[in-house]
């Protein structure tokens, strides 16, 4: 599981969920171990994610979601009918941290200096 | 009050970026939409924002964008109100 590790790596990283694309629960760490309550939600908004408006964003095409709150972020990726979930505490003002992993591995996580936006760069 | 919310719709839809920009109310019916958006989408906008707002409803409702090739949809329910903007990146 090289991508479990890939997620605990990161720095700012406080809680992570890997789904199997029908909901079953994967991995969990951190503040979202064992989190079935937040993998429902979370299942349940990708499935509302999915038609949006067709004209838009075609149906099934959203890749990725970001929720962010004041201090922390939740974000969200599909690929390969896995969820990814990372929960990530959002960087102090100012300064940018970057949650890189070690190896050069092909998911980089980086927190946007402008908008204070967590994202996920793939 | 309409005068205020057209004056809103307005100054977000002259934002960098934005294609189009719509203000539901609690019930996810339409207030007013600017731009290249169906009025359509505040019901499930709305119902997006409530979603997410069940994972931690102590706190302030969360900015949610959705990310779609050069394309974003962000939904931010603020009180009473849902916004939700759709902007795009040129190629």
């Amino acid at each position: 599981m090289a991508l479990i590790s890939n997620m605990e790596k990161l720095s700012n990283q406080i809680g992570y969920l890997l789904l199997q694309d029908d909901g079953a629960v994967i991995g969990s760490g951190g503040d979202l171990e064992n989190d079935e309550r937040s993998a429902n939600i979370f299942m349940e908004l990708l499935h509302l994610a999915e038609s949006v408006d067709d004209n838009f964003m075609p149906n099934s095409s959203c890749e990725r979601i970001s929720i962010v709150y004041d201090d922390h972020s939740y974000n969200i990726s599909m690929s390969n009918h896995r969820i990814y979930i990372v929960k990530l505490k959002n960087a102090p003002r100012g300064g940018t941290v970057y949650g890189l992993t070690n190896n050069g591995s092909n998911v980089v996580f980086s927190e946007s200096e402008t908008s204070g936006v967590a994202s996920i760069l793939t | 009050m309409e005068q205020q919310l057209e004056k809103a719709l307005n100054e977000f839809a002259s934002q960098p970026e934005t294609v189009g920009v719509l203000l539901a109310n609690r019930q996810g019916l339409c207030l007013g939409a600017k731009g290249q958006i169906n009025p359509n989408v505040s019901g499930i906008g709305m119902a997006i924002s409530e979603q997410v707002c069940k994972l931690e409803p102590n706190l302030n409702p969360p900015t949610i964008c959705l990310y779609s090739g050069n394309k974003r949809c962000i939904i931010k329910k603020d009180g009473e109100l849902t916004g939700v903007i759709y902007k795009q990146k040129p190629n």
